[in-house]
């Protein structure tokens, strides 16, 4: 049974799901990519962004899997998730109808809440 | 008349008062024995409940006292790292200062991932010993520590110190200590046992309505 949190919004459509563990990296670095691999602005840039773009155009949604991985550092979430917001100026109104974040267990429930937070206090820059 | 010229009838008759007192005296004594045994196995019995509760209880207050003690150990860790002057990347001519300050904050950047992830793995177990009405604050807290811990520059430190960022970690961690120690004490007080207890009984009796 899923855990994503109750601030998730129901999302309908085609999903397109990201599995953070098996299609990036299962030891998430930090922030930005000129401080080492797997970074958090990295994976935003070549997965999260244009899956957002392709379920915005095409009326899908797109399911982030948070499991599997071995920690996350939060600055890693923030520049993923808040970074939509803050750099790629995503409407919050729509990542709330195409961004599912999915956390299947308990262990990951935290960085579930934690990425859905940052999106909800960015800023656009 | 018996042989010897006694009354038969009245000797049996005294035959059957003794057996009858004898009878009597023994009930009592099974009735007494019986009673005792009941006093003493509900005496047992009590005993032992008490004895599982309080142990199971002081088991669960261990668990979520090294829990506490573990968050500090992972403020102490992440005051530590953010008061580091180190640089995450090196250019080229760095001092052998530099390298070594580097790994020590690579030391302390494992060492804060892997107890965050320790901490995180036990959440859900907590939030089911903490009541509902604190849980909302308890979550904030939580994750205020977290991002104290490993937001920001985290892993991407540009070689000055952090002083106010390892101040904030360690008034963060004693925040979401405080509020884990009010919620484990809480769910020891009587009316609250009492009050799940009849949340218990209420969901068992609204589900054999149902039913």
């Amino acid at each position: 049974m899923s855990n994503a949190i109750a601030e998730t919004p129901e999302v309908n459509g085609p999903a397109s799901y990201i599995k953070i563990a098996e299609d990036y990296s299962r030891t998430p670095g930090g922030r930005k990519k000129v401080t080492g691999p797997f970074s958090g602005e990295e994976f935003r840039e070549k997965l999260l962004v244009p899956h957002l773009k392709s379920a915005l155009s095409g009326h899908g949604y797109v399911n982030v899997v948070l499991d599997g991985v071995a920690g996350y550092p939060v600055s890693f979430l923030e520049e993923a998730f808040g970074g939509l917001v803050r750099v790629d100026h995503f409407a919050k109104a729509d990542l709330n109808n195409v961004l599912k974040i999915t956390a299947n267990s308990g262990r990951f429930q935290t960085y579930s809440d934690l990425a859905r937070r940052f999106i909800e206090t960015a800023e656009n820059e | 008349m018996d042989l010897n010229g006694g009354d038969t009838s009245r000797h049996i008759v005294s035959i059957t008062s003794d057996v009858s007192f004898g009878g009597s005296h023994t009930s009592g004594l099974i009735i007494v024995f019986l009673t005792a045994l009941l006093g003493a196995s509900l005496g047992f019995l009590s005993n032992f409940v008490l004895t599982y509760l309080k142990a199971r209880s002081d088991n669960s207050t261990n668990i979520w006292n090294k829990y506490c003690d573990s968050i500090t150990v992972a403020g102490n860790y992440s005051s530590e790292y953010w008061c580091l002057p180190m640089q995450s990347v090196l250019p080229g001519n760095a001092s052998e200062k530099a390298k070594a300050l580097k790994i020590q904050g690579q030391h302390l950047e494992a060492k804060i991932i892997g107890i965050q992830q320790y901490l995180i793995n036990l959440e859900a177990m907590l939030d089911k010993e903490i009541p509902d009405a604190d849980l909302a604050d308890l979550k904030v807290a939580r994750e205020d520590f977290y991002i104290s811990l490993s937001g920001g520059d985290f892993l991407e430190r540009n070689g000055q110190q952090a002083v106010e960022r390892a101040r904030k970690v360690q008034f963060d961690a004693a925040v979401y200590v405080a509020l884990v120690q009010k919620g484990i004490r809480e769910r020891l007080k009587t009316r609250t046992i009492l009050r799940r207890l009849g949340q218990v009984m209420a969901i068992r009796f609204a589900k054999r309505k149902s039913s």
